[in-house]
């Protein structure tokens, strides 16, 4: 056994070499060992000893991994660039991705990506411990969604402690930065472990958000420009840690006529360095110089040190800020909305087309169908997509697409961005039933002022050629009221259209046929004072073998037909046949006969009174003028589906609840279940609408798992009492299992908890 | 084994034979005649001579920490040194240092390095002590943990409980540890 025993201060030179691990595990040598390696003084002793001496260089890997997590390739500081080893953060932050503020000392300071500077990671990678920063000096402000933060870490030799300022800056972070007021800044020190506010002079910065800080001679350097001047007014903004002030450093006259720089801090051999890259139209570099600082804080000592020119031509590397402006698309469409709605324009068409992965109205402008604006919607249903059931007064009268069509019919007013979905039925034993479909008419009665639905429900294969088992069975939703009733019909007849809002003389029309002779076609009408079904004759339109594909519609107040004369690839003609005087068949009269000289794929319908729309081309629609007998294309590019006319309204003010488009909700870490449950969203933060659907809320929320920022469907199961993720790439299209039970609580559930989730986040800005 | 050392040391003093010689008595009576330069490597040696102005150069200081095999480690590695420094004043040979530096340590066992160490911080040879705790710490990396408490003599004062909790916590930091 030994009999040296070395004094203390050899010891603790002999420990301070030694790397961290092994520190850790001999922790548990003795007890006198665990309290000299866990001692504050040893600590520093070590950083000191270690600091400039087997560091490596760290690279924020963006790849993404399997699990999701970035991970971290510690390369070694010889030039050749080793992998050491790579490590993935062990933790997660709101947004499920994280940004480096700094690393000194070993010590990593990390945010999260989309909610920068809010929430503060210290963590030390060698012995896995984390501190996690949530408060700040300006809690009032803090959560504010429009607020975003600039954010440096360093360490200040003079007392020996890790600081970290925040410079919080108030305005929106998607949109240029407009200073609402001044920002506020504050300091953190990890030896205090507490922010405290520091001034700052007022009204005058704004620090680049993405811009990586650097830290010369214990200082934080930013790149800044001044508010209050033009563009161009730039500066570097400095924070020393040691006497907690700002100042300011002036920047080179680095600029040449006809270029785009691109500004960022460096450190070159312990000097302040500018970065200016050159980029020509194409986003290729042009040229990199750099200008060093000879000597600190003299702006005459600036030289251009270096003027790196490529080769070839390099690609503007793809930058956050290119994602982030992927990433606020959606914000930046309703904010376009807002201002539309304050403009208080007349009428506008609305029409409706697909575009990938996206539910989307497009308004055009009526009378020269111009591209107004654009409506997303802000909910989801079963299917992939939504249909069209109907517009009337600007309440948009939306269900699910294919096999789930009237199932579920949600009112929307895009103008107020109230909702209201309709789950129940009358006949809710055969509602749910395969097989079964529906048809909606949508319209409004004059007389009750209210709002009516109309629902056939058939029993037949949606897929086959309807054969009538048995009388359809239709009720009746009265807004209103807020309830469906039932009404008795014999039936005996099939409506071809799927949707009608065709109302003329207080009635529903659908063109239908009747199922004892196929080819008996009439006008089913529904009128809406006494709630009962009638027929109109129709006229003799028919042309000799020739198919025909009619439809029913409005023609200054009066009913029309458009019945287009098909051959094999689309209609030859169209006719638009007038019922001069309602419910006599004799007045039908053949009121236009369009032909058009290239081949018309279908008739869109009639906009305006006067104008048909027609498509003749699958990427180009034909507007032609009833009066003035003249066609013109419609400078619509996108594939138009239905169409409808759309005003502005209150409708459903009252009645809906709120979708909250433009409020983003901030669920912040999770939400509470009553008094004893919390249930944690795994990465999702912001949701921005909500839906309940078979037991599950959902909601949009913005998601940054993945790299592409899109947005994903973040789901609350209710019987579970859990979030979950649709991991369908798009926004739509949830597939779940039905469940019955807990439905009808679960929607009520999910309005509180969208009241909750609003509580929540008004606690979080008062805190 | 010391006794090598002993020899290459004698080798070399004998080549200067005018340099002045100061004698150094190590804890178990044995003399060592330094030259000079060599001895004056040896802070505590410097400081004796400087202060005490009444020292003759037939004075033996008396060095009672330090005994007669670490006094040789210690005066083979500063008379390697005071040669390096004669041949190349300016600018140590890097190489050759680190080669002399690893032949030197490799010789010796963890008591003589520890003996050598506590020797070093007594005759405060800043430089040396600095590479014995270097060579320490190398010897010292990535082992057990009871490695570590046989090579500094520690007895463990953890209940069980307890050890086994730290080891519980800090899991990761025992894995991949090289063999004793």
């Amino acid at each position: 056994m030994s009999s040296i025993h070395l004094p203390i201060e050899i010891l603790y030179d002999i420990l301070g070499r030694l790397p961290v691990k092994d520190l850790i595990r001999y922790m548990s040598v003795c007890k006198s060992w665990r309290d000299l390696i866990t001692h504050p003084n040893f600590i520093s002793t070590h950083m000191n000893l270690h600091r400039n001496t087997d560091g490596y260089v760290l690279f924020h890997n963006l790849v993404i991994r399997g699990d999701g997590l970035k991970c971290y390739s510690c390369l070694s500081r010889d030039k050749n660039y080793v992998e050491h080893s790579s490590f993935d953060i062990p933790f997660s932050c709101q947004s499920g991705d994280f940004q480096l503020v700094g690393s000194v000392n070993g010590l990593l300071c990390l945010s999260d990506s989309q909610y920068f500077g809010r929430t503060i990671y210290l963590w030390n990678p060698s012995i896995w411990k984390l501190k996690v920063l949530r408060s700040s000096c300006f809690n009032h402000n803090y959560c504010d969604i429009g607020n975003f933060s600039a954010v440096g870490f360093g360490f200040d030799h003079h007392h020996n402690d890790f600081k970290i300022v925040r410079i919080m800056s108030f305005g929106d972070f998607c949109q240029p930065y407009v200073e609402k007021e001044p920002p506020r800044a504050e300091v953190y020190s990890l030896a205090r472990n507490s922010w405290r506010r520091i001034g700052i002079k007022a009204g005058c910065i704004a620090i680049d958000k993405f811009a990586k800080a650097v830290v010369v001679r214990g200082t934080i350097h930013w790149f800044a420009s001044r508010t209050k001047e033009a563009s161009g007014s730039n500066f570097i903004l400095t924070f020393d840690f040691g006497s907690e002030e700002f100042r300011e450093i002036m920047l080179p006259r680095y600029h040449y006529d006809g270029g785009r720089p691109e500004v960022s801090l460096r450190v070159l051999r312990e000097s302040l360095a500018l970065v200016v890259g050159w980029y020509n139209n194409y986003e290729l570099v042009e040229c990199w110089d750099v200008w060093v600082m000879g000597e600190y804080g003299m702006a005459e000592s600036w030289t251009k040190r270096y003027s790196i020119v490529p080769e070839e031509r390099c690609l503007r590397r793809y930058t956050f800020r290119e994602e982030k402006k992927e990433c606020i698309r959606a914000p930046t469409k309703k904010v376009a909305l807002k201002g539309e709605r304050q403009r208080r324009l007349p009428v506008q068409d609305l029409m409706r087309y697909r575009c990938i992965g996206g539910n989307i109205f497009s308004l055009f402008n009526k009378n020269n169908y111009a591209l107004h604006s654009i409506l997303e919607v802000p909910f989801s249903c079963e299917t992939v997509d939504f249909r069209l059931a109907g517009c009337v007064d600007g309440l948009l009268c939306l269900t699910d697409s294919c096999h789930l069509f009237g199932r579920t019919i949600y009112l929307w007013n895009p103008s107020i961005w109230k909702l209201k979905v309709l789950r129940d039925s009358c006949f809710a034993r055969q509602y749910r039933e395969v097989g079964n479909f529906f048809v909606i008419g949508f319209g409004f009665h004059h007389q009750t002022n209210d709002y009516k639905i109309v629902r056939i429900m058939y029993f037949g294969n949606h897929f086959c050629q309807y054969v009538e088992k048995q009388p359809p069975k239709v009720e009746v939703y009265s807004l209103a009221r807020n309830s469906w009733r039932s009404i008795g019909t014999n039936g005996g007849w099939y409506t071809r259209d799927k949707s009608s809002t065709v109302v003329v003389n207080g009635a529903l029309h659908w063109f239908a046929s009747k199922t004892a002779d196929a080819s008996a076609d009439f006008v089913l009408k529904f009128d809406f004072s006494v709630e009962e079904f009638g027929e109109i004759l129709l006229p003799n339109y028919h042309c000799d073998g020739k198919s025909f594909r009619v439809s029913v519609t409005v023609l200054k107040e009066s009913l029309a037909l458009i019945v287009c004369c098909l051959n094999g690839y689309g209609s030859e003609h169209c006719d638009i046949w007038v019922m001069r005087e309602y419910g006599v068949t004799d007045s039908w009269t053949k009121q236009y006969s369009v032909v058009t000289e290239e081949i018309c794929y279908r008739c869109l319908g009639i906009v305006n009174n006067n104008v048909l729309l027609l498509d003749c081309n699958r990427n180009e629609f034909l507007s032609y003028d009833l009066e003035k007998l003249q066609v013109k294309p419609i400078g619509v590019k996108e594939y138009l589906g239905d169409f409808t006319y759309f005003t502005e309204s209150l409708v459903l003010y009252n009645e809906g609840f709120s979708v909250t488009p433009r409020k983003y909700l901030l669920v912040e870490g999770g939400i509470h279940l009553g008094k004893r449950k919390r249930s944690v969203i795994p990465s999702a933060a912001y949701l921005f609408s909500a839906l309940v659907v078979n037991g599950a809320v959902h909601w949009l929320g913005y998601t940054t798992g993945e790299s592409s920022n899109i947005a994903l469907p973040v789901t609350f199961d209710f019987d579970y009492e859990k979030f979950g993720e649709t991991n369908i790439g798009s926004r739509e299209g949830f597939g779940f299992t039905l469940r019955r039970k807990k439905r009808r609580s679960a929607v009520l559930a999910a309005e509180q908890l969208i009241m909750e989730a609003e509580i929540i986040q008004f606690k979080g800005m008062a805190r | 084994m010391s006794s090598s050392i002993a020899s290459s040391s004698s080798s070399s003093s004998s080549s200067s034979k005018k340099e002045k010689k100061i004698s150094l008595k190590t804890s178990d009576g044995e003399v060592f005649e330094v030259e000079e330069p060599v001895a004056m490597q040896l802070e505590i040696v410097r400081s004796f001579f400087a202060d005490n102005e009444d020292v003759t150069e037939q004075t033996v200081m008396p060095l009672p920490n330090v005994s007669t095999a670490a006094m040789h480690g210690i005066l083979e590695y500063c008379r390697a040194h005071e040669e390096f420094r004669r041949r190349m004043p300016e600018a140590a040979p890097e190489e050759e240092v680190r080669a002399f530096e690893a032949g030197y340590v490799d010789r010796k066992s963890n008591e003589e390095l520890k003996e050598m160490i506590l020797a070093a911080n007594y005759l405060n040879i800043s430089k040396l002590l600095d590479f014995l705790t270097g060579v320490a710490a190398k010897r010292i990396e990535n082992k057990s943990v009871e490695y570590v408490r046989a090579f500094f003599g520690v007895e463990n004062d953890f209940t069980p409980e307890e050890e086994a909790n730290l080891r519980r916590e800090y899991e990761w930091a025992f894995e991949g540890v090289d063999e004793d």
